[in-house]
């Protein structure tokens, strides 16, 4: 985009020669511009793509060309002083410029200075702002996966508690089989060691044991591993008692996430303890 | 084209070859033909202007509308967090101090407790303090509460639910020896502004 303001700022400034020209003042009074200043016109005008000159434009442009922002040039404020190569090694220069051309000049780089600034503080403000809100989304997200762990972990203790806790002779391997669903890591050795040194003594004392949990609770958390706070209360009948009664158990389960499970939660029991 | 190379330079000889005539009228349509293209030039400059300056714009408002947005809820949530730890903490001490009770401090195991405490259970608890007093010192107990572990059951910005697992030794004139107690203690917590403290609104034993 900015490609646009030097041609339109060259472009009223030739205009502005050649008004000037045309006006009469003689280029042969006026006398040769300093070398230096004059190869600045002369590139300036090999520049100019708009001015419908003759010419051969040569490739050659200003070192550094293409990449630079429009910068207004030192020599703006005399440009319309303008050397024109006529022939090789000639130069003439146009008379002094008009008052209104100039101002026009300067307004549109004013104006060119402040949409860049404006362009600047934009982009300032973008990386800014970006910078501050992706840190905020990041520290949100991290609190976002906390959270789900605590409140998944929580819901699938329940029923992993309640199937672990529970045994019935009638059925004594469908028990072990539910409870083993539940169950990952070394904790499921523990379970399947534990459950088959109860089978015999449950069968023979025809135990029924219904574990329901009263209360929970959520301790650490973290992303992938939480401790749960369970009241588990034991219905047990047995041959040795008559009637039902109760434990009233305390028990923290330690809850891990296991990725890519089909079916059920993604928490499983990976520790027991009962305290 | 060569007149309009030659226009700054006729007094010079080297390049005029058209003559001057035909030089005002070309060189007007032709400035009046530039001036239209600059004019062009001049919209099109403007109007991608304005339409990057509106997207940079809206950009930059989407970002510090959706980052405000995460940012503050990160810092809710991460004081709820805090909030809830220090919940727990207090849940414990209370219950402690609940079930730790001595003839010999009797008066001030009461009140550490009701200091912990507000609302409904402070109500109860101190309404029962005397007579609690009076059995104290009468079966000369003496009881100390250890807590085991504790969960958080659910909570806000300003309340908590909170179980603890408590063990005490109890000790009595029926009982010199001793016998050890499991508890399974529930208690509402609220947030009380005024003393940045979190205390006990209610105390249950989770049967």
């Amino acid at each position: 985009m900015t490609r646009f303001v030097p041609r339109m700022l060259r472009g009223q400034r030739s205009a502005a020669a050649a008004r000037t020209r045309r006006s009469g003042a003689g280029p042969e009074d006026t006398p040769p511009v300093t070398s230096a200043a004059a190869a600045m016109e002369s590139t300036d005008d090999q520049e100019s793509e708009r001015r419908p000159s003759p010419r051969p434009k040569p490739a050659v442009g200003r070192p550094g060309e293409g990449a630079a922002p429009p910068r207004p040039r030192p020599a703006d404020p005399g440009a319309p002083a303008r050397g024109r190569t006529v022939g090789p090694g000639r130069k003439v220069v146009a008379a002094a410029p008009r008052a209104g051309s100039n101002r026009r000049i300067q307004a549109a780089e004013a104006a060119v200075v402040r949409l860049r600034r404006t362009a600047v503080a934009l982009v300032a403000w973008i990386l800014v702002s970006g910078l501050l809100g992706g840190t905020a989304w990041y520290f949100k997200h991290q609190g976002d996966i906390v959270e789900t762990a605590r409140r998944d972990a929580l819901a699938a203790a329940e029923p992993a508690a309640e199937a672990i806790f529970s045994y019935d002779y009638r059925a004594f391997d469908e028990s072990v089989a539910n409870g083993r669903d539940f169950v990952t890591g070394k904790f499921a050795g523990e379970y399947a060691k534990t459950t088959a040194s109860l089978e015999a003594a449950v069968k023979k004392e025809r135990a029924v044991i219904r574990a329901r949990v009263s209360a929970k609770g959520v301790g650490e958390v973290a992303a992938d591993r939480v401790e749960v706070l369970l009241f588990v209360n034991q219905y047990r009948r047995n041959v040795n008692i008559t009637g039902e009664k109760v434990d009233e158990n305390r028990v923290v389960l330690t809850m891990v996430h296991v990725a890519g499970r089909r079916g059920g939660s993604d928490w499983l029991v990976a520790e027991v303890v009962a305290i | 084209m060569m007149a309009m190379r030659s226009s700054g330079s006729g007094g010079s000889g080297t390049s005029t070859r058209s003559p001057g005539s035909e030089r005002p009228g070309v060189r007007r349509r032709r400035a009046a033909a530039r001036r239209s293209e600059l004019e062009r030039l001049r919209r099109t400059w403007l109007v991608i202007n304005i339409v990057l300056a509106t997207v940079l714009v809206l950009i930059a408002s989407t970002t510090v509308v959706l980052g405000g947005y995460a940012g503050y809820s990160a810092y809710r949530e991460h004081r709820i967090r805090e909030g809830h730890g220090a919940a727990a903490a207090s849940a414990r001490q209370v219950v402690v101090d609940f079930l730790t009770i001595s003839a010999a401090s009797v008066t001030r195991d009461l009140r550490q407790v009701l200091d912990g405490s507000t609302g409904e259970f402070r109500k109860q608890y101190e309404a029962g303090m005397s007579e609690v007093r009076t059995a104290v010192v009468e079966n000369k107990v003496a009881s100390t509460g250890k807590v085991l572990r504790s969960g958080v059951v659910s909570g806000d910005a300003d309340s908590a639910v909170v179980l603890v697992a408590v063990d005490a030794r109890i000790t009595n004139v029926r009982s010199p020896k001793g016998r050890k107690a499991h508890y399974r203690v529930q208690v509402d917590m609220v947030y009380d502004e005024g003393s940045d403290r979190w205390l006990v609104s209610r105390l249950e034993f989770v049967g």
